[in-house]
């Protein structure tokens, strides 16, 4: 077989490897990534998931875990709206399919079986524990404590998943406590406060975790178990099991002789974050490094927050761990794995860690990613990329997310491609707020150069410094098949007509992109996304920052998963939130502002900056609408929102121009 | 103000005047909680959900021992009453959404003017010096008007992988 070229840079991630009897053709395992919500309501897996699980076996890597299901009849174990089910024969022909597709591509199939303990019950009106400790997230079910005999009956149940997973043509299992499901539960002295032979010492509390793994085992004799455990539980503060305790209890896996340990990090409900973007990549290898440390022979995966395969190839070289186990990496960009190995990796659309994925499916949809557009649409023709029956020359106005990804999009389809932007380079908004960005400039800054080599690469021009106007348009007529307004938004100043003195302020997208000073201290008028970023970062900057916001709470635009994030950043840098308050009147001196209770305050101030609600720039449709044959529009200058629906809509857009 | 005991949320009445401060400035945030919802705060180490505590906590309890005091907060006519009450465990509460914060923490709030406590709780929420548990689903809560208060202190009112 020839070696590719990223192959030999990368050669310990494409070395060959073995679980069990089985062997792997490179050190990758697909993590269980894949609880989507698109299957049916009784478990069944869908054609929708079945075309996703195709893609997930393609993708290149030696080992691929297949969704959580749960095993038991009642849906105790469900965690998720549409979860896919393993507890009784009925399943089987789909699961069939999926073994079927991953032995296809030459990888080793291991079905995940997923008890959700805690977090499950997800259609009954309570979940299942092994001691009733109420729920701190109000997602989720009332607790019943377990009995001896429950505790039994899903120990079975189990060991029938995971007999009835090997007899569809899965190679191995794996079981799960990611996140705080029922393993966590048992292991875990926050949730399991049992005085029989199940709770109390830690040895009392992993003997659900030895008869699991005992349990399956023996069902499965000849076949791989693997399992995922907590280095770090990160609910110590809350009672839970300190780091060390989360080590005992990996010695008792191993003890049992477990095939394989997935180091995992944090529960649900952990007041801190795990995999967010806030957290560095490479954050937590040390676990995986302690674990490999204190258990040689046994293998170790590991992946959370590791999204760069070179990272993962220094690891596994300095033995901190043996299979790369990626996830989220992989829902953003399936090709990955083969951009690596034919050393394409400036061509990755990285993992932006936006958490717009798992944020879905706490809202019973089926997951989306931020990145990817195409994801769990894989049977729809209206989001494949394919050959354009007509060759169409396309201008498309405005480079930013939804502009650009319309313009790759459709370059790749064989449209010629030319771009406007009255910008010196491209990206426009998200340039700057990705370098204001406090969690991780680098993952919004990774779009944009994204677009900088896929535009160069697919022969896309782009015209800097050139504003679309009707003139410009007349001097191009006939030169283009389609205009693409993609010309985002702007401030709405109108919203302040009433305000005296507005002339005075600032506006929010200007101070992002560093065209004017801004003072020490400093009002944001408006605590949507926009003013959050400017105030966060002036804050760090060291300038007094106070947010003036009409509504009665902060991040009204933000993504549900990161709201609690600006909140935290808006209180560790000490700015001072004023809600369901106005602004009267700006003057040399500071604001004079007005709450909803008629309670009037002057804030002093020696820079008032707009960031009120956003306006869309569709000034254009009217200006083109005689000019052009065909007229489309993307992203924020249709109704302003954000990165999510700049990138979809783009996407969208160019498949079928 | 009394100096704190060791377990229990201090019941004078200037604690309990203090709690009812802080309600009452904070009004808006409850003005859309349906009459009779209940939130209760106990003193964390009373109510044993330390690791491996709590189990004993709860026997004691079902023995007719006296459950610690729980200082109840109790929504009439879009404000928050303050009262006492006791704590008899989980299932008997008779709360929505109980608050079990660390004696340093509860000091530290009752040394706290009135307009900082519900950001004090905030942040020991934030840093585990408290804890948060609910007994009810969040459309129950959200139909209760709860979201903005929940907002407000920084949960996630769904659940977060993060
Ligand atoms: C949409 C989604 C679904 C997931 N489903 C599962 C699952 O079924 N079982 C599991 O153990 N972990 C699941 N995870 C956790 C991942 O396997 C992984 O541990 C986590 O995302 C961190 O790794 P990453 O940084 O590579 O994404 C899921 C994660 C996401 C984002
Ligand atoms: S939605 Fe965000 S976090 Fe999830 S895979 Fe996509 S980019 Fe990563």
């Amino acid at each position: 077989m020839t070696v590719k070229p990223g192959e030999r840079k990368l050669p310990e991630l494409f070395r060959p490897g073995r679980i069990g009897r089985f062997a792997t053709r490179n050190l990758i395992k697909y993590g269980a990534c894949c609880v989507s919500n698109y299957n049916e309501r009784d478990g069944r897996i869908s054609k929708r998931e079945l075309a996703r699980t195709r893609i997930i076996a393609g993708t290149g890597c030696g080992m691929i875990t297949n969704q959580g299901a749960y095993p038991d009849p009642l849906g105790e174990g469900k965690a998720y709206f549409r979860q896919v089910a393993i507890h009784d024969d009925r399943f089987l022909p789909e699961f069939e399919e999926i073994a079927g597709y991953i032995h296809d591509e030459g990888a080793v199939a291991i079905q995940q079986i997923l008890h959700a303990g805690r977090y499950g019950g997800i259609d009954l009106g309570y979940c299942i524990q092994p001691s009733i400790v109420p729920q701190t997230l109000p997602h989720f079910r009332p607790p019943r404590e377990m009995s001896v005999a429950d505790i039994r009956a899903v120990v079975d149940q189990h060991a029938t998943a995971a007999k009835r997973a090997i007899r569809a043509g899965f190679d191995g299992t794996e079981v799960t406590s990611f996140m705080g499901y029922l393993l966590a539960n048992f292991n875990s002295r926050f949730t399991n406060q049992r005085t029989d032979a199940y709770g109390g010492s830690i040895e009392n509390r992993g003997r659900f975790m030895r008869e699991l793994i005992d349990g399956i085992k023996q069902a499965t004799p000849d076949h791989p178990l693997i399992i995922r455990l907590n280095g770090a539980e990160l609910m110590d503060r809350w009672g839970g099991n300190t780091e060390d305790e989360c080590f005992e209890l990996m010695q008792q896996a191993v003890d049992c002789g477990v095939d394989m340990i997935s180091v995992t990090v944090g529960w649900q409900e952990a007041p801190e974050s795990s995999i967010g973007r806030d957290i560095a990549p490479g954050h937590w290898n040390y676990l995986a490094a302690r674990a490999k440390k204190l258990f040689p022979n046994t293998l170790i995966a590991f992946g959370n927050r590791l999204p760069d395969p070179r990272m993962a190839n220094e690891c596994i070289a300095k033995g901190e761990f043996d299979f790369w186990e990626v996830c989220r990496p992989l829902l953003a960009d399936p090709e990955l794995v083969h951009k690596a190995a034919e050393d394409r990796l400036d061509e990755v659309r990285r993992c932006v860690g936006s958490l717009n994925c798992l944020s879905r499916l706490f809202r019973d949809l089926p997951y989306t990613c931020t990145m990817n557009p195409a994801l769990g649409h894989e049977v729809e023709p209206e989001y494949q990329i394919r050959p354009a029956a007509v060759k169409k020359r396309i201008l498309v106005v405005g480079a930013g997310p939804a502009g650009l990804e319309c313009a790759i999009t459709a370059a790749k389809r064989g449209h010629t491609v030319v771009v406007l932007d009255k910008g010196d380079r491209i990206g426009g908004n998200l340039v700057a707020y990705a370098k204001l960005d406090l969690a991780r400039s680098e993952d919004l800054s990774s779009i944009v150069s994204h677009y900088e080599v896929m535009t160069r690469k697919l022969g896309v021009e782009i015209r800097f410094n050139t504003e679309a106007t009707p003139k410009l348009m007349r001097g191009l007529l006939h030169q283009f098949d389609v205009a693409v307004v993609a010309a985002g938004a702007r401030i709405d100043r109108a919203r302040l007509a009433g305000v005296e003195g507005a002339g005075r302020m600032l506006d929010a997208i200007d101070v992002a992109h560093g065209r004017v000073a801004t003072g020490r201290e400093v009002v944001v008028v408006g605590a949507g996304k926009i003013g959050l970023v400017v105030a966060e970062s002036l804050a760090q900057a060291g300038a007094k920052v106070t947010i003036v916001e009409e509504d009665k709470r902060i991040a009204g635009d933000v993504m549900p998963s990161f709201k609690w994030r600006h909140s935290a950043w808006v209180e560790e840098l000490g700015i001072e939130t004023l809600t369901q308050t106005r602004v009267q009147r700006v003057t040399a001196s500071g604001v004079d502002v007005v709450s909803e209770k008629g309670g009037e305050r002057h804030v002093p101030a020696d820079t008032v900056i707009a960031a009120t609600p956003r306006l869309p720039n569709q000034q254009l449709f009217h200006d083109f609408e005689w000019m052009i044959d065909e007229l489309h529009g993307c992203g924020d200058s249709l109704v302003p929102r954000g990165l999510d629906a700049a990138i979809h809509e783009g996407y969208r857009l160019g498949c079928r121009l | 103000m009394g100096a704190i005991e060791p377990g229990v949320e201090p019941l004078d009445a200037a604690a309990a005047g203090h709690w009812q401060v802080v309600f009452d400035r904070s009004a808006g945030l409850f003005a859309g909680l349906a009459d009779g919802s209940r939130m209760g705060l106990v003193a964390r180490s009373a109510l044993g959900a330390v690791g491996g505590r709590h189990a004993a906590g709860v026997a004691a309890m079902l023995a007719g021992a006296a459950g610690p005091r729980m200082r109840a907060f109790e929504a009439r006519e879009g404000a928050i009453e303050v009262r006492e009450s006791t704590y008899s465990g989980y299932a008997r509460a008779g709360v929505e959404i109980l608050f079990a914060v660390d004696d340093a923490a509860l000091a530290r709030m009752r040394g706290l003017a009135a307009d900082s406590v519900l950001g004090a709780l905030k942040l020991a929420l934030r840093t585990g010096d408290a804890m948060f548990y609910v007994f009810r689903t969040k459309y129950e809560l959200q139909d209760a008007g709860y979201e903005d208060f929940l907002d407000t202190l920084g949960l996630a009112f769904l659940g977060a992988c993060r």
